[in-house]
């Protein structure tokens, strides 16, 4: 069990604190992640709970601090460092390397040359660390933090630029060392990777506690359904789509990623433009995937429409009646989809980051509503 | 923790080691070899020890330097043990073992270079030489070279800073000493003409090494006062790195 007690990093002047009274549990049997951007101080986190910086505040293995424990070796396993590269010297060869931290933490050769088995590594015991890929050296870096058969394992970044098989390796090793008994703390950048990971998800954002989620809670409010749509001018309609309020990530050349509009969305826009589409399919975030609800709800990365795009401030409306907030103005002309809303000035974040404003005002209520832009359409 | 085994096994297993060591032992030879063809320079201390008037310390004692500072800027560079490290008591067992471990590697290079250097020896003159007392003062100056280099090392925290201090040192002190036997500064018969030899440019090179090596040397050195000398740095050194360690996080 591993408790972080308003662990707090600052520096001297000036600067935002990299860390500010992070408190959180990581328990037995459970896989922990810590969960943020570069810069979001999941690395201070794990510095500060090891002792390898000052700051404020406490951190507990099974009730005593780092420090404190006798033989820290036994009890808790730390993967810290550059990841892709390993720390050793780069001219030693693997196996003398993890003999040589064997003997520093006081276990026998042997395990050293069991732990190289374990980790996959026994055909490239005999080369040199230079030698190692990333996943390679991760995963050296993990048979060293398991020298001493520990209880708890803390990783910085395990699998980040690794390959999917090396992270699949990864997540599934650290699955069983938890559910071995064991408690595992990991830190992750990737909202999908921490749910795909964790039991438990502590997001941090800028130093801060920002969330404290179970798995199902975490998929539930942080991750939605994706939308995949391939197709020869997919580019366009990432275009379209970013104007309207969703979020778009590339997959390739001739695919991309949709958030936060649904499939039929999607396809409507896609006709009204006459984009050739060849797959649209709906992708699942989680298991726990679909309620919207839950306390504690991290802000989703979710672009918020501007208030005018630059269409509707080209054409303005005909009828000059000033939009009143929350009204949705639409104006379409024919070959370009174009939508302005104007937001409701509100303080509920939450709220707003999961609806898509923008892309409801193109596809919903705008045939119903507004017949002239229909007729202006067929012209 | 079993630091000497670690430090056994991080000695031997990086290749720095032996290339130092062969270097050395090529180096002895050679300047062996050109040593003992000339009459006048054929003391067999001088041809076993290999003594350089350009260098100012003998080269085995150099490679141990270089070895010794080797070990600690190691453990900054490559921080494997980064959370083992923490304790201050554990910190104090690996600087032990690394100077135990630095000792026997002098010890052994100091034991090849007169190995090498008395073949060369006695293939050249068909006799072979003289043991003299004075190489086991040249085996306690390479096991303190090899101290302070890795005493330096850890207190700087980098093994070039180190060797530099090592290269350093005896330039700095056989001046000093030599200014401190003559009374030049001491009392009365203090005289700004003997202030040039401080500058180690213009008279004669004799340095600490110069006893030992079977060079000429102008400040003429007892054993005994070869030993205060060397030790001297040492326990500086290793007072300012007790002084830092509980300040440090880590190596």
């Amino acid at each position: 069990m591993f408790q972080a007690i308003g662990l707090t990093k600052s520096w001297r002047r000036g600067r935002p604190p990299a860390l500010l009274d992070l408190s959180f549990d990581a328990r037995e049997g459970q896989v922990t992640v810590l969960l943020g951007a570069e810069g979001s101080g999941r690395t201070t986190a794990l510095r500060l709970a090891l002792g390898l910086d000052r700051g404020q505040g406490v951190a507990l293995f099974d009730g005593r601090p780092y420090r404190r424990i006798r033989r820290p070796e036994r009890e808790v396993g730390a993967v810290l460092g550059d990841p892709g590269r390993h720390t050793g010297h780069p001219g030693r060869e693997a196996r003398g390397h993890l003999r040589m931290v064997a003997a520093a933490v006081g276990v026998p050769a042997r395990r050293a040359d069991q732990l190289l088995e374990q980790t996959r590594l026994a055909p490239a015991a005999g080369h040199r660390l230079r030698t190692f890929s990333p996943g390679m050296s991760r995963r050296l870096a993990l048979a060293e933090a398991l020298l001493g058969d520990p209880g708890t394992l803390l990783l910085d970044e395990p699998t980040h630029g690794l390959s999917p098989k090396n992270t699949e390796w990864f997540h599934a090793f650290l699955r069983a060392f938890a559910a071995g008994g064991g408690t595992v703390l990991a830190t992750v950048r990737d909202p999908r990777e921490a749910a795909a990971l964790a039991d438990r998800v502590v997001t941090l954002d800028g130093g801060r506690l920002m969330a404290d989620q179970a798995k199902a809670d975490f998929v539930g409010s942080r991750l939605r359904d994706e939308v995949s749509v391939r197709g020869p001018q997919v580019g366009r309609l990432a275009d379209l789509l970013t104007e309207s309020g969703a979020q778009v990530r590339r997959e390739g050349g001739a695919g991309i990623a949709v958030v936060g509009a649904s499939r039929t969305q999607i396809g409507e826009l896609a006709y009204r433009h006459g984009i050739l589409l060849h797959e649209l399919a709906d992708r699942a975030a989680g298991s726990g995937a679909g309620s919207s609800s839950g306390p504690g709800v991290a802000p989703a990365p979710v672009a918020v429409p501007q208030s005018s795009s630059a269409g509707a401030s080209a054409l303005p409306p005909p009828s000059a009646a000033p939009a009143q907030p929350g009204e949705t103005v639409v104006v379409l002309t024919p070959g370009s989809a174009v939508s302005a809303s104007v937001p409701v000035p509100t303080a509920d974040t939450a709220t707003r980051s999961r609806v898509p404003a923008g892309l409801a005002s193109v596809s919903g209520p705008l045939y119903r509503d507004e017949p002239p832009a229909s007729d202006q359409r067929s012209e | 923790m079993h630091a000497l085994t670690y430090e056994r096994r991080r000695l031997t297993g990086i290749r720095s080691t032996w290339l130092v060591l062969a270097a050395v032992l090529l180096a002895d030879a050679a300047v062996a070899a050109l040593t003992v063809r000339q009459p006048s320079l054929a003391d067999p201390v001088r041809v076993l020890t290999a003594g350089v008037p350009l260098l100012p310390l003998p080269i085995a004692a150099l490679g141990a330097g270089v070895v010794g500072a080797l070990s600690y800027g190691h453990e900054v560079r490559y921080p494997v043990l980064q959370p083992l490290l923490l304790p201050v008591r554990r910190r104090l067992g690996l600087l032990l073992a690394k100077l135990l471990v630095s000792a026997v590697y002098s010890v052994l290079l100091v034991a090849a270079t007169l190995a090498v250097d008395a073949g060369v020896y006695a293939v050249v003159l068909h006799r072979p030489p003289t043991p003299a007392p004075a190489l086991v003062g040249f085996a306690a100056l390479a096991v303190t070279a090899g101290w302070i280099g890795l005493l330096a090392a850890a207190l700087l925290r980098s093994a070039a800073a180190g060797v530099l201090v090592l290269l350093t040192l005896p330039v700095l002190v056989e001046p000093t000493v030599r200014l401190l036997r003559d009374g030049s500064l001491t009392g009365d018969r203090l005289r700004a003409a003997h202030w040039h030899r401080l500058f180690p440019v213009d008279t004669g090179h004799a340095w600490l090494s110069g006893p030992l090596s079977g060079l000429h040397s102008t400040a003429s050195l007892s054993p005994r006062g070869l030993l205060l000398l060397a030790a001297g740095p040492v326990l500086l050194l290793l007072l300012g790195y007790l002084a830092v360690l509980p300040r440090r996080r880590g190596v």
